[in-house]
């Protein structure tokens, strides 16, 4: 079992993060491979809070010091 | 005679006090402390079941529907309810599972003199006026089919007993 399945089933044992349908739906997706779908969740949620996206990337890639 | 080697032995002699308090052994950082109770926590958070949400109804009264912001909205999937001051609208707000918020309007139901219209019992077989028009409409084809119908069997045998009379007078 790699690190990775590990954080998985922590996340797919959590009730209180299961009960919530939309971080259902995500780590649904996430299991299936389906990452478009993820980035699509997170850009709408972004939206809904008034989050510019790219914005808010570029800012945290020059934190780490990506270009 | 008491046997002096029954009583207790050490009881004779003062017990030996330690002169320094006894060691507590001490974590060498105060941050690996703090790092292990996060992490407990973090355990236990992940043991607890699922967190009840609260009875009590999530919203606000609010004067327009723009002052409502995405943070007022529970995302544990529960319904936000934002009534209008003036109770002209209810707004129901809640997150999809695609991280867009639903919002839903109530309005009241209101009669031409203003009061508020009791919905009435529904019936059994509630259908939109179209179709009802629709099947009227067929019923009515139906009854005209019928009544040509009946009128043409009704005109027939006077045809035809005119010909036997016809035919018999010749």
């Amino acid at each position: 079992m790699n690190p990775m399945q590990i954080v998985q089933n922590m996340i797919m044992q959590n009730n209180s993060v299961m009960s919530n349908p939309m971080m259902k739906n995500a780590v649904q997706m996430a299991n299936k491979g389906d990452f478009a779908g993820v980035e699509k969740l997170a850009r709408n949620l972004c939206k809904e809070k008034n989050i510019d996206v790219d914005k808010a990337l570029t800012q945290i890639k020059g934190k780490f010091g990506i270009q | 005679m008491s046997n002096p080697y029954l009583n207790n032995y050490y009881g004779q002699y003062p017990q030996y006090q330690q002169p320094y308090p006894s060691y507590q052994p001490q974590a060498p950082n105060p941050y690996a402390d703090q790092r292990l109770q996060n992490l407990q926590q973090f355990q236990q958070s992940l043991q607890q079941p699922a967190v009840q949400r609260s009875i009590g109804l999530n919203g606000r009264a609010i004067d327009d529907i723009s002052s409502v912001t995405a943070n007022e909205v529970p995302m544990d999937g529960s319904v936000s309810l934002f009534p209008k001051m003036d109770m002209s609208v209810i707004y129901a707000k809640t997150w999809n599972a695609d991280g867009t918020i639903k919002t839903i309007a109530y309005k009241p139901i209101l009669d031409q003199d203003g009061t508020t219209q009791v919905p009435q019992e529904k019936e059994k077989f509630d259908l939109s006026d179209e179709l009802t028009g629709a099947f009227m409409k067929r019923f009515d084809n139906i009854e005209n089919t019928l009544n040509n119908l009946s009128k043409s069997l009704s005109a027939k045998p006077v045809a035809n007993a005119r010909t036997k009379k016809e035919s018999e007078t010749e």
